[in-house]
């Protein structure tokens, strides 16, 4: 999920490129198993019945006046994106600075560093959650929504380490040298020449915390005090079994974070980058 | 200025006002900073996003049972008393347990805590007392709702008792068309695949009814006991379709045609009948297990006198006759209960109020509950 | 949470020039710090739970093998740990088996829709995982929309009943979810394959099934480990779908039942306890992900 990753053999122009009926076959089957579930949402949400069944009895946009009078979905909403831009913006500074002291320096802990950022994206959601729990239960700190900021924080800086490396990797090194040949700090090194380079990459990193954050419930969960987040909102009333506000809900944010998929994948093409 | 009394003056003004405060000059630059390094970065960033969730005071958290803040009663009681009411719902009295120690207890304010949980609760140091001269409600209570024993511990009372019913037998007529008449037909191998019970130990309970000989109390029961109960559920498990954790969800599992028989509250009856579904309740020959809900207030609650205010609108005229309308329950106040038709007061099991009660085995506290979650557990893995 | 041990094996800086220890003090301590206080400590904390015990309504912290005995003899727990790593094994399975005819085209056979194809394979992650799952309610069940098209097609005549609340329907629930986790590192490796070296093979006369074998097959193997560990991890740690595609939410799998015992039951220790195992075969998946290259190469 590199967004940033311009790979290093462009391998464009393929000599065996004898069309395979079954490959494609199988590739559209495979667009079909991913894609089956968000049609069905976005199909249910202009259902005009309260269960989901088959077929459909009647279309309506009752669900959707709903989701507009419901405060509590929106609060949700409120909390989730707060909750993902502080996320974000704390991955996004501890991340930069691993990466850089990870691709810029050569030191003996170097892959214990590495392990120890990557393990909590390695080991399942449950356990940070529940470690997470004991060690703020333990500590007598009270559950906000700041404890779910560390929880989602801690684990989406992984992302923002892996983006950053990645890009940091590929760049010459003889352009820092050049800025430090010529008198500048490393510091000032790295606001002039390196950060510029290195931003498309943070960017993408902190896009990627942010939607990771804003659907996070396993962590979330053990996590919370009296504050739902939007997944954590769905999640009770999925409990329930009656959903149709939810499919609303859903069928909104996707809409809407396709489009801004499209629209992020436009503006890097325009600025001669690619999303992969 | 002192950096404290600059900090509660500030602290009691509305942004403007301190903007105000500051373009006139009476504030410098400095002031500010240090007011907003006082009051932390969560005041600061949350006006910028609106008020992200932070507890205002007129927010009554709770965590209940299903359709216990239905807008019905909470709507009027919010606009009466300017609150915010923010209701989790629970699927068992352990998730509520769990919920209200969370954060030491500060996370919700109250519960609608059924006849067994308040002794734990209790035991964790979590309730308040309450004062029933605060309640305006209060004597109108029946005398066995007014300080019965699993609201008093130490001769104080810690809950207001509002609302009680039985846990009953639902199934969809089209398909069971004889009404079932024991517990039985929920381990009818026709019913196969069909079935959906309550994923809760305290169900040990209802299932012990089906012992022989029948425990003279469900819920105290020995270690033989509780394996003859165990080899019940297991021989039960194949035939389960789901075991439910919500009502909501039995209500959807009889829309969707999912099952056919399963154990449930009137409420879920209510629920499928407002969606036009088909639903019937039974009420097995060996009787039924039930609970008797007050509602219990957290020692460390934000604002206890809202709370008690709630507690004290729920067992009030508007209250008690929206519990028997959007719940069909039973409920504890006299003067309303009279104020009942006949027949609404047999629909909901309350012609003799009393003795209507007695014949139901009201949860209580279990003191060897860790092995009843042992039995339940091990029970209903497959 | 999104596991994506793919992003490891993006780690490959070339030979680091300076040495500068005070410059690398200043630039990891705020890292470093971070996720030693919030992460490693409360990772140990939660170890030294399994060896408390719960007294009522208590934790007495005093040490005892009580409850690790109990997660090994207890008839319940082997079973369901043992369970679960099937279903993760199943799962991991067939996602590698679904992701690579995709993820082959993806590399080598798409073109001009390349980028659009990848955002496509991507998205479903950005909507809600708790929506997809929940979808799958009404696509598996009795009058669901499989069983409608089934019946409507003449294959059966009547509902088929195990594909909802059922581990049929788990498994198919998570395949779902977690597939875009197994495709992205398979499409990484896959693309970075030089077609020279497919060319030589069918040069050489090994046929298509010869040239998958022994070269394509074994080159994407740090690919395969990579997308492995993510959709088996996810799956060990998962209670979310197995609440609402499974039938016995609380014991169907053991995220399930470790979730309970701190959400529900309310015996951290034993629930520390249950942790262990899934600690101790995720450890055991790293370390032979790593022999494969799939967490990147470590250099010092």
């Amino acid at each position: 999920m590199n967004l940033t990753n311009d790979l290093p053999i462009p391998f464009r122009g393929d000599p065996s490129k004898r069309r395979s009926w079954p490959l494609s076959i199988a590739t559209l089957l495979t667009y079909l198993f991913l894609y089956l579930p968000l049609v069905v949402v976005i199909l249910y949400s202009f259902s005009s019945t309260k269960v989901n069944k088959w077929p459909i009895k009647g279309f309506s946009l009752r669900w959707y006046e709903e989701l507009f009078h419901d405060s509590d979905i929106w609060d949700a909403i409120r909390l989730s994106v707060f909750v993902g831009l502080v996320a974000a913006a704390i991955a996004v500074v501890l991340g930069t600075l691993t990466a850089y002291a990870l691709d810029r320096y050569r030191f003996r802990a170097k892959a214990a560093v590495r392990f120890a950022i990557g393990l909590p994206i390695v080991l399942p959601g449950i356990v940070t959650g529940v470690a997470m729990l004991s060690f703020f239960s333990l500590m007598a700190f009270p559950l906000s929504k700041w404890t779910i900021i560390i929880g989602h924080a801690t684990f989406c800086t992984v992302l923002v380490v892996n983006n950053v490396a990645a890009r940091l990797s590929q760049l010459p090194r003889s352009l820092d040298e050049a800025s430090l040949d010529l008198g500048a700090t490393p510091v000032q090194t790295f606001r002039r020449i390196t950060f510029p380079l290195v931003r498309p990459a943070i960017v993408a990193g902190a896009i990627l915390s942010f939607t990771l954050s804003f659907d996070e419930i396993i962590v979330t969960f053990f996590l919370t005090g009296r504050d739902k987040t939007l997944p954590l909102l769905i999640w009770g009333r999925l409990r329930m079994g009656i959903s149709p506000e939810i499919n609303a809900t859903a069928t909104i944010i996707i809409l809407t974070s396709l489009a801004l998929v499209l629209l992020a994948a436009a503006i890097l093409r325009r600025s001669g980058q690619r999303i992969f | 200025m002192s950096d404290q009394t600059l900090n509660q003056r500030l602290s009691a003004m509305e942004p403007a006002e301190v903007a105000a405060e500051y373009r006139a000059g009476r504030l410098s630059r400095r002031d500010l900073g240090k007011f907003f390094a006082a009051i932390g970065l969560t005041s600061t960033l949350g006006p910028a996003l609106g008020q992200t969730g932070a507890a205002a005071a007129d927010d009554l958290t709770m965590i209940i049972w299903e359709g216990y803040s239905d807008e019905q009663y909470a709507a009027p009681f919010e606009a009466g008393n300017d609150a915010k009411i923010q209701a989790t719902f629970a699927g068992t009295g352990d998730e509520m347990f769990a919920a209200m120690q969370g954060s030491g207890g500060s996370t919700y304010d109250m519960v609608s805590a059924s006849s067994d949980l308040p002794q734990r609760l209790y035991d964790a140091d979590l309730l308040m007392e309450i004062d029933p001269a605060k309640l305006t409600n209060y004597p109108n209570l029946y005398p066995q709702f007014q300080k019965p024993p699993y609201i008093t511990f130490d001769d104080k009372l810690y809950g207001v008792n509002f609302a009680w019913g039985p846990t009953i037998m639902l199934y969809n007529p089209e398909v069971v068309t004889t009404a079932p008449t024991s517990w039985n037909a929920m381990l009818d191998e026709q019913y196969s695949g069909k079935i959906a019970t309550w994923n809760y130990p305290l169900q040990i309970g209802q299932y012990a009814l089906l012992l022989d000989p029948k425990p003279e109390n469900p819920f105290i029961l020995d270690d033989e006991q509780l394996a003859q109960v165990k080899d019940i559920l297991i021989k039960q498990r194949p035939l389960v379709r789901k075991y439910w954790d919500l009502g909501g969800e039995v209500a959807e599992l009889f829309m969707a045609g999912e099952i056919a028989i399963a154990d449930g509250w009137p409420y879920i009856t209510q629920q499928i009948v407002a969606e036009e579904g088909s639903v019937a309740e039974a009420f097995p020959a060996e009787g039924v297990t039930g609970w008797s809900d007050s509602w219990c207030i957290s020692k460390n609650a934000a604002n206890p006198e809202l709370a008690l205010k709630w507690a004290d609108w729920m067992i009030g005229p508007e209250g008690q006759l929206g519990i028997t309308e959007v719940m069909n329950y039973g409920i504890t106040n006299k003067n309303v209960v009279e104020s009942l038709p006949a027949d609404r007061r047999a629909a909901l099991g309350m012609t003799d109020v009393e003795a209507d009660y007695a014949k139901i085995h009201m949860w209580q506290f279990i003191p060897n509950y860790d092995k009843w979650v042992q039995v339940w557990q091990e029970a209903t893995a497959s | 949470m999104v596991a994506s041990a793919p992003q490891l094996a993006e780690f490959e800086s070339h030979p680091a020039p300076t040495q500068r220890p005070r410059g690398i003090l200043a630039l990891l301590a705020a890292p470093i710090t971070w996720m030693v206080v919030f992460y490693l400590i409360p990772l140990l904390i939660l170890l030294a739970h399994a060896f408390w015990s719960v007294d009522y309504l208590t934790i007495d912290r005093t040490f005892t093998l009580e409850n690790i005995k109990t997660v090994f003899t207890n008839s319940l727990y082997p079973t369901v740990l043992i369970r679960t790593f099937l279903m993760a094994t199943a799962v991991t399975l067939t996602s590698i088996v679904i992701a690579f005819p995709i993820s082959w085209f993806l590399a080598k056979k798409a073109d001009r829709n390349k980028e659009l194809l990848l955002i496509l394979v991507i998205f479903p992650l950005w909507s809600s995982y708790l929506v997809r799952a929940f979808a799958w309610k009404t696509i598996l069940g009795t009058n669901g929309i499989l069983n409608s098209v089934l019946q409507w097609s003449g294959l059966t005549h009547e509902p088929v009943s195990w594909f909802l609340y059922s581990k049929t329907g788990m498994f198919i629930t998570f395949c779902h979810v977690w597939l875009p986790f197994m495709i992205l590192p398979l499409y990484t490796i896959l693309d970075r394959l030089p077609n020279a070296l497919l060319e030589a093979s069918d040069d050489l006369g090994g046929g298509s099934w010869a040239t998958f074998r022994r070269v394509v097959l074994p080159l994407s193997l740090p690919g395969i480990v990579a997308g492995s560990l993510a959709v088996f991890s996810l799956t060990m740690g998962d209670y979310i779908t197995p609440s609402l595609i499974g039938g016995s939410p609380g014991t169907e799998l053991i995220g399930g039942i470790v979730a309970d015992q701190f959400g529900v039951a309310n015996n951290w220790p034993l629930g520390a306890a249950l942790i262990l195992p899934i600690l101790v075969i995720l450890m055991a998946f790293v370390l032979i992900a790593n022999q494969f290259g799939a967490l990147g190469r470590d250099e010092g």
